[in-house]
């Protein structure tokens, strides 16, 4: 029977809803009614949309509060952990648990379960067993070959087997090899591989320990971005944990296996999460990608053989080696097997992450798991922006794709590490490109004259779209533009950092048009090309816009029908949020 | 091989060829803006993309390796109009201002761009303004031009091993800077400057001075330091503009350092002598050739009647021609009769390998140090002294993995690539090389065949060493066990290694013994006799290797043949007052010898003639001036570190001797013909070319090497009671016979002591305060500098053209007790 306690999700997303607050006012509630209760912190379980979320755990069962901040603390422990009272209203709705039931978490099979502060909860789940295991009763050929049958490919993006990767290593010849794990998550709208870290560091250290032992190799690193502080502080605390148990350094489960880990912080550059360019970082130089050939299972880190392997293929590895290669490949689609995890994020009623098996429609994720669009049912679905900056934004119509690397890579998006940005109609898509590309261009290394030239004209002329002065002739420019960067560059940035424009223009491109020809923004979205009015009959004169106004463009007395001055108003919508009445509307500036 | 076809070229080349190179061995152009023969594939600039047949994908060349069977195709429509989309990029970015630009006429860019007809733009100019970088001495940097395609980078990083420069920002805002965007700090070899394919690094030399075409380019051979490295001199109106490499003329690939490509402003400087001078009361006055001449040979004649020919003494330079060497010492040694001939060199290490090798001189040649795979580098801070070997160095260690071994008793830039740093206390080389010994044969690392069939005289070196544990040597060298067992697994079990020692006027040592030293490490781990092996004495000067097989030295004819009486060498010439007369030619003692005493022992003299191009302070002391001319306007050959016999080119066409300057090979046959010897100059010159000795053949059984054991013989004692031990250390510019009449050289470094922070607070010495040096034998005041890579108890004097460093030191040349106050 487990003990009674109370946990609290006390991952980035539950600290920043203020998790740490109800930590402390739970843990003084409890000190001052003096109950016989632990409190524990736990990982993000993926619902971050219901944050700060609570699990009461007592002999009679477990009870999960959502959205729950710190003045609730009290009346939860006196009516439910004193009184025995469970207080409905504030528990999680049955369409939360459909939507927990709806997912396949093997990557997640410990976030916002266990403590990732401890090593003890980590093993009663199964952890370390797996490594056991390998070192026990496994040759590394025959790890090699357990990862090549699940099919399991590598969740960083490009979907490479990660059992044919880790057999390249294991041939190459070298005195010392390398085991990387790519922690540098940069992708806008991509936080699976945070939650990871923060839930289930021990995961990944077993993932690395399996992968070294399979490849041959006695270092591993853990390059992780330092905008992660928490991921990097509870790596810290699990390293030094899984040291003082044994599973890191000589000796292994009493084999003559031996791993050391260490963790390189990433100084917040994108292209770094490029293997060539992330090597590079490590050894201090400047993360610039370079040529491959030599791929770095023959050439890496220090010129040694080196696998990279990124942070969700690693937590994956336990499970399959615990549960089989066959238990692993029972999920999915043919060519993609298992499960991926998504970062719901943008316009969506659920943001979080979900895990789900491949081969899940898009209509399913967005809709059955993530509750479809947020708000009250007044804006529709537009796209949905998949893959990050490398991505695409899949349209309406395309959305009972089922997420699999190739059916994805059909639409022109990509997989990618799986964030899933939602759009509604709303959001303007020349203005979701000039974003992505804002981004690529900023982080491109410089070293290709495409990417680094190329990606800026493209963002000028998006830049001027999006201000109503594109040109006849931009978006051939545009396309033009974005085939030969494409086709030139040197690594995935580069090549893939046109694909939101590509894949606007080729499902929006009427967008463009309006744009470019007639000054429009359809979503009114630009604010160069809106303006906004007042609706006479709508307008009460309660005097709420004049108050936000920062440029005393709207004038009127109380109680009569305000004015709004189109020549003083900066278009910064701030009197549409705050209109009660939807008195004020945006309209065509042109 | 691989056989392929480039645009119906049929080619056969080897495997692992990128298609690039395979291209221009095919003679098939494909432009590139950031590849270079010299660097690792970049893959930056993407203008050398082609096309296999069939296939549409573009594929950059330069990293794309040649499969057999494969046809490429370099000029597809396809292909041009991606490198005219790339050169429009490059143009919205660059300021079209060519006709200010010095690269305009050689720019790579304004090639392609008129090559490509790209006489349109889709983009509109929207640039980042960029500031140009003025304040770094020789190189001006303009960013605005710049293409990032990071040559630069890359040659300061991986041929140089410096990595002054690097990229900084990302995107759009990349650009090349150094840290901080302080001004450069660096050797400035100019390396930058010469792979810059546009106009974004300039030499300040060059600047405004003339437009590219409307130079004439020689080429030529090097007149600094032992290396020979090949020089093209731009040049116009008998003026030489600037000096450059080509990758396909000479042993240097193309590198130059910072005395080769910047030190060239003495040959057109306005001191050059024009006219004979004789001293006419304390004055002197012009006049004519045959008056000179004829002073000097009845002078020589009088004192030789009067006090004999020994009473006579010729000093030469090893910066002569092998020709004009060999005449030398036919003129002291026939035309006045004495062996009392000498250059002012330090080659007993070079004399040294002569004894256990059979080699007078380096046993492996210049390039074959980037195959080893281990390098001991003993007190060569080769970034000084020869900045082109260093170049092979860093070249063995970043591209072939070699471990790189630093014995120096600083620690300097290349330390920092080292596997092992050795920082011993100055003067211990010997104790710490045969420390090295007693671990290779404690561990068991000799090569035991090599030893029983190649070599003599183990048993000797096994009962001398044996003395020398780690503990004894961790005593008298300062140097811990573990290091010391660590060099001694990298050097003698590397596959093949060799041991690289610096010589020079500017080094203290016992040059003999390191020398023998090195040779019993080498031979005892079989590391001589095969590629990429051996040792490797790096003589100082451009010919300082061609004047020992010249025979200008006191006790050998040319080849080495002896004499039967050995005459003064330049020691005792200079510093016994045994001398009447003295013929000195291209050198400079008063600032370049050991000594503070030279001058008043030259004062003393009878008669001094002094043939020189500038009036150095040794030609003030002279009855008779000869202005000699400089390598750029004379013949000859110079015989560099590798033994190679290069032969300059006669510029004198274009660049004439100024005035009646002529050069040093005429005065010789002049001068010997009026002392009463013929000179026939073709017989002449086929004696100096058999004089060059060959080198030895080490495959021959007859062949055995000798170890020699050498002791430590506690030649320097330990600086006590708040004293330093100084030693020296020598600048890349020399003895300054050439470099102290080149200004913009003489501004990249100084004369100064660098000492450790420790020191410099118990001695109350800031960075840049002006110090008082004095050791027993001399007195000088110079810049102190704080520096983290000198040891405690240890001072490094940096010598410097216009300044004698070295008189502290004696003719013993060992590091030498000093003390440093601080000027008030």
């Amino acid at each position: 029977m487990q003990k009674a306690r109370i946990i609290v999700g006390l991952g980035s997303c539950g600290i920043a809803s203020g998790g740490k607050k109800v930590y402390e006012q739970l843990q003084q509630g409890i000190v001052s009614r003096g109950l016989d209760l632990a409190i524990e912190e736990t990982g993000c379980i993926g619902m971050c949309y219901n944050e700060v979320l609570v699990d009461v755990i007592l002999p009679a069962g477990k009870t999960t509060y959502k959205q729950v901040i710190p003045e609730m603390a009290d009346r939860i422990l006196d009516e439910h952990i004193v009184e025995g009272r469970i207080i409905s209203e504030w528990t999680i709705t049955q369409e939360d648990e459909v939507c927990l039931d709806r997912q396949q978490r093997i990557v997640l099979r410990n976030c916002g379960k266990i403590s990732p502060e401890s090593i003890d909860e980590y093993m009663e789940q199964g952890g370390y067993r797996a490594i056991e295991k390998v070192i026990k009763g496994m040759s590394p050929e025959m790890v090699v070959d357990e990862i090549t049958l699940s099919g399991l490919r590598g969740r960083g993006g490009a979907g490479f087997p990660t059992g044919v990767k880790w057999g390249f290593a294991n041939k190459s010849i070298g005195d010392k090899k390398y085991f990387i794990c790519n922690a540098d998550e940069g992708d806008p709208g991509a936080f699976m591989d945070r939650s990871v870290l923060e839930g289930d560091p021990h995961s990944i250290i077993e993932g690395m320990l399996i992968g070294g032992y399979a490849i041959g190799a006695n270092h591993g690193y853990i390059y992780v971005r330092a905008e992660y502080p928490l991921a990097i502080k509870r790596l810290k605390i699990a390293i030094e944990q899984a040291r003082t148990h044994g599973f890191i350094g000589q000796g292994i489960c009493g084999s003559d296996f031996s791993f050391e880990l260490e963790i390189k912080e990433g100084a917040g550059a994108f292209v770094c999460g490029e293997e060539t360019a992330l090597i590079a970082s490590i050894e201090g130089s400047r993360g610039m990608p370079r040529l491959r050939p030599p791929f770095p299972a023959i050439s890496g880190l220090y010129g040694k053989p080196t696998n990279i392997n990124n942070v969700e293929t690693l937590a994956n590895i336990p499970w399959i080696i615990l549960n089989g290669a066959d238990g692993y490949a029972s999920f999915g689609t043919e060519k993609s097997k298992g499960t991926k995890v998504f970062a719901l994020a943008g316009k969506i009623q659920r943001g979080g992450l979900v895990e789900v098996p491949m081969g899940m429609s898009l209509r399913e994720v967005i809709f059955d798991i993530g509750g479809g669009i947020a708000g009250t049912g007044k804006h529709e679905f537009k796209a949905v922006q998949l893959g990050g900056p490398s991505g695409g934004c899949i349209p309406s119509s395309l959305l009972d794709t089922p997420v699999d690397y190739d059916s994805i890579n059909q639409t022109g998006a990509i997989m990618g590490s799986g964030g899933m940005v939602v759009m509604d109609n709303t959001t303007c898509m020349v203005d979701i490109a000039r974003f992505f590309l804002n981004f690529t261009q900023n982080e491109s290394c410089g070293k290709c004259t495409f990417c680094r030239i190329g990606t800026r004209r493209m963002l000028e002329i998006l830049e001027r779209i999006v201000a109503g002065n594109g040109l006849e002739g931009d978006i051939e420019l545009l396309e033009d533009l974005a085939q030969n960067i494409r086709r030139t560059s040197l690594c995935g940035l580069g090549q893939t950092a046109p694909n939101p424009v590509l894949t606007t223009l080729k499902y929006f491109k009427s967008e463009y048009e309006s744009h470019i020809k007639q000054r429009r923004c359809p979503a009114k979205a630009c604010k160069e090309l809106i303006s906004f009015a007042i609706i006479d009959e709508r307008c009460k004169g309660c005097g709420l816009c004049i108050k936000v106004c920062p440029c005393g463009a709207i004038t009127g007395e109380k109680k009569k029908l305000h004015v709004l001055d189109v020549d003083k108003c900066v278009r910064c919508g701030q009197c549409v949020a705050k209109c009660k009445l939807e008195a004020i509307i945006k309209v065509d500036r042109w | 091989m691989v056989t392929l076809t480039i645009d119906g070229k049929q080619i056969t080349v080897a495997k692992g060829t990128m298609i690039l190179e395979a291209a221009e061995m095919a003679g098939v152009k494909i432009p590139a803006l950031c590849a270079d023969n010299r660097l690792i594939g970049f893959g930056a600039c993407r203008m050398c993309v082609v096309q296999l047949k069939g296939r549409r994908s573009l594929i950059p060349s330069c990293f794309n390796p040649v499969k057999d069977g494969m046809e490429v195709i370099t000029n597809s429509p396809e292909i041009i109009e991606s490198r005219r989309g790339q050169l429009q990029l490059i143009l919205a970015e660059h300021p079209l201002d060519c006709p200010v630009c010095d690269k305009a006429g050689e720019c790579q860019l304004q090639d392609l761009v008129y090559e490509y007809g790209v006489n349109d733009n889709p983009y509109r100019m929207k640039a980042i303004k960029k500031a140009v970088e003025r304040l770094s001495p020789l190189i001006e940097r303009d960013m605005n031009r710049c293409i990032l395609c990071g040559k630069c980078v890359r040659i300061c990083n991986e041929v140089q091993g410096v990595g002054e420069i690097s990229f900084i920002n990302r995107g759009i805002k990349a650009y090349i800077g150094t840290d901080f965007d302080r001004p450069m700090e660096c050797e400035f070899c100019g390396q930058c400057i010469s792979v810059c394919p546009v106009g974004a690094l300039n030499s300040k030399m060059f600047k405004y001075k003339t437009r590219v075409w409307d130079l004439k380019n020689e080429t030529t051979l090097c007149p600094y330091c032992s290396n020979g490295c090949t020089l093209v001199l731009g040049i116009k109106d008998n003026e030489i503009k600037r000096v450059t490499g080509n990758y396909d003329a000479g042993i240097n690939e193309g590198n130059l350092c910072s005395k080769g490509r910047f030190g060239y402003e003495f040959v057109s400087s306005p001191e050059r002598l024009k006219k004979p001078l004789i001293k006419k009361d304390g004055r002197f006055e012009e006049a004519g050739w045959d008056e000179a001449l004829n002073l000097a040979a009845a002078k020589f004649n009088e004192i030789k009647a009067a006090s004999g020919a020994d009473s006579i003494g010729g000093l030469g330079s090893a910066r002569l021609t092998n020709e004009e060497l060999y005449l030398f010492q036919r003129l002291i040694r026939q035309g006045i009769g004495t062996n009392n001939i000498d250059h002012n060199g330090r080659y007993q290490g070079l004399l040294a390998l002569r004894e256990s090798l059979g080699a007078c001189g380096s046993t492996n040649s210049l390039h074959e140090i980037r195959k080893t795979k281990a390098i001991l580098l003993i007190r060569a801070n080769l970034n000084e002294t020869h900045p082109n070997v260093r170049i092979e160095v860093n070249l063995a260690v970043n591209r072939n993995r070699a471990s790189l071994i630093v014995a120096d008793n600083k620690r300097t830039l290349l330390s920092r690539q080292a596997q092992a740093n050795l920082t011993y206390k100055p003067g211990t080389e010997v104790a710490l090389i045969n420390g090295i010994i007693n671990q290779v044969i404690k561990l068991e690392l000799a090569d035991k065949t090599f030893v029983n069939n190649k070599t003599e005289g183990l048993d000797a070196l096994q009962t001398s060493v044996e003395r020398y544990t780690p503990e004894y040597v961790e005593e008298i060298c300062g140097v811990n066990k573990q290091e010391l067992e660590l060099a001694a697994r990298a050097y003698a079990k590397a596959e093949k290694s060799c041991i690289i020692v610096a010589t020079g006027m500017g080094l203290v040592g016992n040059d003999r013994d390191i020398a023998l030293a090195s040779s019993n490490l080498a031979l005892l781990t079989g590391n001589v006799g095969k590629e990429s092996c051996g040792v490797y004495i790096l003589p100082e000067k451009n010919n300082s290797q061609g004047a020992l097989e010249m025979g200008a030295v006191p006790g050998f004819l040319p080849g080495y043949k002896s004499v039967k009486k050995a005459g003064l060498g330049t020691a005792e010439m200079l510093e016994s007052g045994k001398l009447k007369a003295m013929y000195i030619v291209g050198e400079n003692p008063i600032l370049t010898y050991p000594s503070s005493k030279v001058k008043e022992i030259l004062e003393k003299m009878e008669f001094l003639v002094v043939q020189d191009m500038f009036m150095t302070p040794t030609a003030e002391l002279a009855d008779v001036v000869l202005p000699a001319c400089s390598f750029a306007e004379k013949d000859g050959t110079y015989t560099n570190l590798e033994q190679r016999v290069q032969s300059l080119k006669n510029l004198k066409k274009i660049l004439p001797c100024p005035g009646e300057s002529r050069s040093d090979l005429e005065i010789f046959i002049d001068l010997c013909t009026r002392l009463g010897c013929d000179v026939d100059m073709q017989q002449e010159i086929k004696a100096g070319s058999l004089a060059i000795s060959s080198a030895p053949n080490f495959s021959r059984d007859t062949w055995k090497g000798k170890f020699i054991p050498v002791e430590y013989g506690k030649d320097a004692s330990l600086a006590s009671d708040g004293k330093l031990l100084l030693v020296s250390s020598p600048s890349h510019l020399y003895s300054g016979t050439l470099s102290a009449w080149s200004p913009y050289l003489l501004g990249i470094g100084e004369a100064c002591i660098e000492l450790c922070m420790n020191d410099a607070s118990r001695l109350g010495v800031r960075d840049n305060n002006m110090v008082v040096v004095s050791s027993k034998n001399a007195e000088l005041k110079l810049k102190a500098r704080i520096s983290h890579d000198v040891p405690d108890g240890v001072g490094v004097v940096h010598t410097y053209p216009t300044i004698n460093v070295m008189c502290l030191f004696g003719k013993e040349m060992m590091p030498i007790i000093g003390s440093v106050e601080q000027v008030i």
